[in-house]
């Protein structure tokens, strides 16, 4: 401790308060941290105070508080992203709260990787654990894919994420389907995360904020999916002055702007983007030969400050995407959002939240043979509205509680022919509804200096309900449309099938020292919506299923341990996260099912359970010349059909690897600063290829030779590897410069390895041949200029 | 004061290849052989056959090796009445009904019943024959390419009216004989000897249709096979239109699907085409293939193409063969041969004699 010996009276003071309290810590400094430029608060920022083990992290709305034994402290307010500030107090003098703004780092040299770098020790610190957090302007600087950044290609390069490859659409995190994300935009979800079967996130990086990832044990104050939570906060608009980002290319263009429309009151962001990548489809060989292709997506956001302590904002996102491959089939579909979230922090210890929006995705299908023209349209609609209110009981306990309210509407298919001469017939699949309401209590507590706990508790009560006709099938016999026996008829909001449960979720901390953590969690979640698709991928045949009579909910359980250490003071980072995670009641298909426009969808599907295991490393180098990480997971990811009856087994009823298990997932990020404002960047990354089902026999029927597929998943794909490259140059010289240009030039895949997608077999007369599918089979490169002034 | 920020993207692309396809060499797992079961009951007056066979790893479709035949099988068909008749083993692996009593009738059941030599009873899932539905008309359209490698074909569409109180789920086959001759063997100053012959066709490719989506409308221009033209002989077409079993139309829809795979994004992942035929003993225990029960309305016609020039002929695609001889079964396989013209010597195959002829044009 500084001791400032600036007269006598105040020293003599100064021994006398602490002959009184020896032992004791009476003096509070607390206050608010903010961001400078947007005065949003800022969270998990990390406050020290110097020279002494004590430090705490800011709450959600910003607010820290910190019990200290001497009234004269130094402490220093540091955040990942922002310049470090250092504040001399005098808490005699004056104890008031007070608001920190911190600004945004300027000088891009000093920029560490784009992921998951906490600099100063929040990640050993805080309570949260399988988290991994974007910094989205940071994504534009690493090696792109046709020059667009993506979130989601960002997240793939850390631990625990993949996706099934290329050209597919969502992304699975520690073995998980793909249905298991909840992705959120400002509260609301997103049923559909990618233009274009996966070439192209559904939310550009301009127009986000910040991006988190949860792998596995969200706070209690969200549920719903079992797998992970990717939250996306959109940009409420700078405060101080306009800012526009705009760009036109061969394959897409966009625009955002954000600001204020009234300084200090009223503040938002819009944005839009377009593409047209009919020239790589074109590209894309014979196959997608008659192909076209188009999307856009756009966003409003207005955010509204009622006065210091409460803000309200209103967000709206649109995205449509239209494609075609063959001359016979086109697709398209549209997600519309709309959400609303007010904050309020009437005083230190208090806050309060409301959300509540619209999300609604739809899927179209059309049918152009002539005769036979037809449109088959699939759409899911949710309604929600949320409360929560958090209070800090003390410094070291605060605790959150809530509860949420959601109107779930599935139209599972409804065609229409699309021309009088059609002969094709409209039917119309029943409607589900359902809704769903939750109450959370969490309680994040310090019970030493060392160790914190954070709990939560979730309890769901989820309904079925009608208007509707539930087929009841005899018992004893597979569910088939010939065993019905009745047809019950529910009137409209009556429950047909609940579901209910609490979803315990515990963290515990443990810090050996103040650099080394260790932390266990053990977490539960339910789901009740399931995404019914007979294929690898997310593809526009798909739709949505709520929990019924014969489609149980989902219930996953997820065990997870990490050690965390820093070393050098943060020039080092090391972490090892170990996981397990049971689910139940995933959603299999019987073979040669007929999922789109089934009455009876209940009798193509299979209850099956699902298990995965795995342990991820990292390593990440913060500072210095060279900078970046090596992640490596190993994991297993099985499953087995559950069923009675031997017609519906699959390998014999025994666990065998789901579609995405990859055991080796190796990433290797690098940045290397060359000096005079260049920079080379590169990922490397290695995985185990997806399991697949090889022939394993041949026999003759109908005069021609037919191949046999006796078992499924026990083969393998090739492994999948690449290597993306990219120079990026920046001008800024000075942290205030305010014209500066940003080149990034990307190589995707500079080694042009063909990476298989699909490996499928065809007879060549007498003999079976195997043939690979690459989607991307060569080196792509891309040129991107940003510039500023 | 104004922030102004424009991203530029300029994609060039230099690619080597996007989207490529690549042979490449597999290794493959070889599970035990499974028992492979085709056969059916029709409304038809012949004698039905069932085919027994394993899989394994077979090469030829038209000879299969005897370790693939099943030879020593005890092969039954029986209704629901109770009436049955025992197969009599013929050769490559086809057991054929012997007697020309039992008769496949609307409305009755059939299901088949396999032992074989170990014991093993494997029998079908029981399958009703519904009513036929009648051919309304034939639309035929020439493809007239007229290229060296492809050759002239003419496409025949079926017409027909789905009854609109019932289910229905149709398949079509197509057994035709078309005309060819024999590149001709040179027997000295400008002559030449050749042979004519009919060689039969059978569309091998699977056409279904169910009628959920087009209950009671017309079922038109469905397409059931073509006739590729190579002379001037009027090609004889039988189109067999099957009312199949919701069963037996899933199981011809899951045999399409995996012959159709292209390995693409939407495919539909692989998997056994499992049928109707299982261990008695062991459920869990399946054979591959179907044994079905349909009702069958045939159309029996002679396409003559008017207007073909042998100016067209000598444009559209012959087989370049090397020739070694006069006669059409050193050539072609599944003929019916014919000494040289002239033409109106030929007979139609047996059964055509009082086929409709339907003039086409182009």
């Amino acid at each position: 401790m500084i001791l400032r010996i600036s007269n006598v009276y105040t020293t003599v003071f100064f021994l006398l308060i602490s002959l009184q309290s020896i032992g004791q810590t009476n003096f509070k400094a607390e206050g608010r941290v903010v961001d400078f430029d947007t005065k949003q608060p800022l969270k998990n920022v990390s406050v020290i105070v110097r020279l002494t083990k004590a430090g705490t992290v800011t709450n959600d709305s910003g607010y820290f508080s910190l019990l200290v034994r001497s009234p004269e402290l130094t402490i220093v307010i540091s955040f990942i992203g922002y310049v470090h500030i250092t504040r001399e107090l005098n808490l005699l003098e004056d104890s008031r709260p007070f608001t920190i703004e911190l600004k945004k780092k300027a000088n891009e040299q000093l920029d560490e990787v784009v992921v998951n770098a906490y600099k100063d020790n929040s990640k050993v610190k805080t309570t949260e654990m399988n988290v991994v957090k974007v910094n989205p302007e940071l994504i534009k600087r690493t090696p792109l894919l046709f020059g667009e950044a993506d979130i989601i290609k960002a997240l793939v390069l850390q631990p625990g994420v993949t996706t099934t490859g290329e050209g597919a659409g969502g992304f699975n995190v520690r073995g998980g389907n793909a249905d298991q994300n909840l992705v959120l935009v400002d509260g609301l979800p997103l049923f559909n995360t990618s233009h274009l079967l996966g070439f192209y996130a559904s939310v550009s990086p301009d127009a986000v904020q910040d991006v988190t990832l949860y792998k596995g044990g969200m706070p209690a104050e969200y549920g719903g999916r079992l797998s992970s939570l990717l939250n996306m906060k959109i940009k409420s608009g700078n405060n101080n002055e306009m800012q526009y980002t705009g760009g036109v290319g061969p394959v897409s263009a966009r625009f955002f702007l954000n600001g204020p429309l009234v300084k200090n009151k009223l503040t938002f962001t819009t944005g839009f983007r377009a593409a047209y990548p009919d020239l790589i489809l074109n590209q894309l060989s014979d196959k997608f030969g008659s192909s076209r292709a188009f999307f856009y997506d756009g966003i409003v956001k207005a955010e509204y400050t009622i006065n210091g302590k409460n803000k309200i904002s209103l967000t709206g996102y649109r995205s449509y995407d239209k494609f075609r491959f063959d001359t016979a089939t086109a697709y398209d579909w549209q997600t519309n959002l709309a959400a609303l979230n007010y904050i309020s922090t009437p005083g230190v210890r208090l806050s309060f939240k409301l959300n509540a929006g619209y999300s609604q995705f739809i899927s179209d299908i059309n049918g152009l043979q002539k005769d036979y023209n037809f449109t088959l349209r699939s759409s899911i609609a949710q309604k929600q509205a949320k409360a929560s209110l958090g209070y800090s009981i003390n410094d070291r306990n605060k605790i959150e509680l809530g509860a949420d309210y959601i109107l779930y509407n599935i139209s599972p298919g409804t065609q229409t022919p699309a021309s009088a001469g059609s002969n094709i017939n409209a039917i119309t699949i029943q409607h589900e509804q359902g809704r769903e309401m939750a109450f959370f209590i969490s309680d994040v507590i310090e019970l030493t200096d060392h160790i914190s706990l954070q709990t939560g508790l979730r309890f769901t009560q989820y309904d079925y309900t009608g208007a509707k006709k539930v087929y009841e099938y005899q018992p004893g016999l597979p569910l088939s449309k010939e065993t019905i026996r009745d047809t019950v008829s529910y009137p409209k909001n009556k429950s047909i099938q609940r579901y209910a449960g609490l979803e315990p979720r515990i963290t515990l901390k443990i810090g050996f020292t103040d650099n080394v953590s260790f932390k266990l969690s053990y977490n539960r979640g339910q789901q009740f919506l399931h995404l019914i698709s007979n294929t690898t991928a997310i593809s526009p045949v798909d739709f949505w299923k709520l929990s019924d009579r014969y489609i149980n909910r989902q219930i996953g359980d997820q065990y997870a341990a990490g050690f965390f250490k820093n070393i050098n003071n943060s020039k080092y980072e090391l972490s090892f996260e170990a996981y397990y995670k049971t689910a139940k009641n995933t959603v299999q298909y019987k073979d040669g099912a007929q999922l789109l426009l089934n009455p009876y969808i209940e009798s193509a599907l299979l209850n099956a359970r699902g298990r995965a295991y795995g342990i991820e490393c990292s390593f990440i180098k913060n500072t210095g010349k060279l900078t970046g990480q090596v992640n490596y997971t190993y994991s297993k990811s099985q499953m087995k059909v559950i069923t009675g009856f031997p017609s519906e087994q699959v390998n014999d009823g025994a666990y065998y690897p789901s579609d995405i298990d990859r055991p080796h997932n190796l990433a290797i990020i690098g940045k290397i600063k060359l000096g005079r404002g260049w920079s080379f960047n590169s990922n490397f990354i290695y995985t185990s290829g997806r399991p697949a089902t090889y022939p394993d026999g041949t026999y003759v029927y109908n005069g021609t030779i037919v191949t046999n597929y006796s078992k499924r998943n026990l083969d393998r794909l090739p492994a999948y590897h690449r290597l993306d490259i990219g120079f990026v140059w920046i001008s800024k010289r000075y942290p205030e410069q305010r014209k500066y240009s940003i080149w990034n030039i990307s190589f995707y895949n500079i080694y042009a390895h063909q990476n298989a997608y699909s490996i499928y077999f065809k007879r060549d007369q007498d003999r079976l041949l195997s043939y690979r599918l690459s989607v991307i089979g060569g080196i792509i490169p891309s040129i991107t200029w940003n510039f500023n002034f | 004061m104004q922030l102004k920020e424009i991203i530029i993207a300029v994609a060039v692309f230099s690619i080597a290849c996007m989207a490529c396809i690549k042979q490449v060499d597999v290794a493959l797992r070889n599970e035990k052989p499974i028992l492979v079961v085709e056969g059916a009951v029709t409304t038809d007056t012949v004698p039905y056959t069932v085919k027994l066979s394993y899989s394994g790893k077979v090469e030829h479709a038209d000879s299969i090796l005897d370790k693939y035949i099943e030879k020593d099988a005890k092969v039954t068909i029986s209704d629901d009445l109770g009436n049955s008749t025992q197969l009599v083993y013929t050769h490559q692996g086809i057991y054929t009904t012997t007697n020309p009593a039992y008769i496949g009738k609307v409305g009755r059941s059939y299901f088949v019943s396999v032992v074989l030599k170990d014991g093993k009873k494997y029998i079908s899932s029981p399958e009703k024959i519904k009513q036929p539905v009648a051919i309304d008309s034939l639309s035929i359209k020439f493809f007239d390419y007229f290229d060296m490698y492809v050759p002239t074909r003419m496409d025949i569409y079926v017409n027909a009216r789905d009854p609109v109180n019932e289910e229905n789920f149709y398949r079509w086959t197509f057994n035709s004989w078309i005309g060819r001759e024999t590149p001709g063997v040179g027997c000295g100053f400008g002559c030449v000897m050749f042979q004519y012959c009919y060689q039969q066709y059978i569309d091998r490719e699977v056409r279904i249709l169910s009628d959920a989506s087009i209950n009671g409308n017309n079922i038109s221009d469905q397409k059931v096979g073509s006739c590729f033209i190579y002379t001037y002989f009027n090609p004889f077409v039988d189109i067999s239109q099957f009312s199949i079993t919701a069963e037996a139309y899933q199981f011809w829809q899951r045999y399409q699907d995996q012959q159709t795979r292209t390995g693409g994004i939407l495919d539909p992942l692989p998997a056994a085409i499992k049928g109707n035929i299982y261990n008695a003993a062991n459920p869990s225990d399946f054979a591959l293939g179907y044994f079905s029960a349909a009702s069958v309305v045939h159309k029996k016609v002679i396409l003559v193409p008017y207007s073909i020039t042998a100016y067209q002929l000598e444009l559209s695609a012959k087989q370049f063969i090397p020739a070694k001889s006069v006669a059409c079964f050193d050539y072609f396989p599944n003929t019916l041969s014919y000494p040289p013209p002239p033409a109106e010597q030929y007979p139609p195959p047996p059964g055509w004699d009082n086929a409709e002829q339907i003039k086409v044009f182009w």
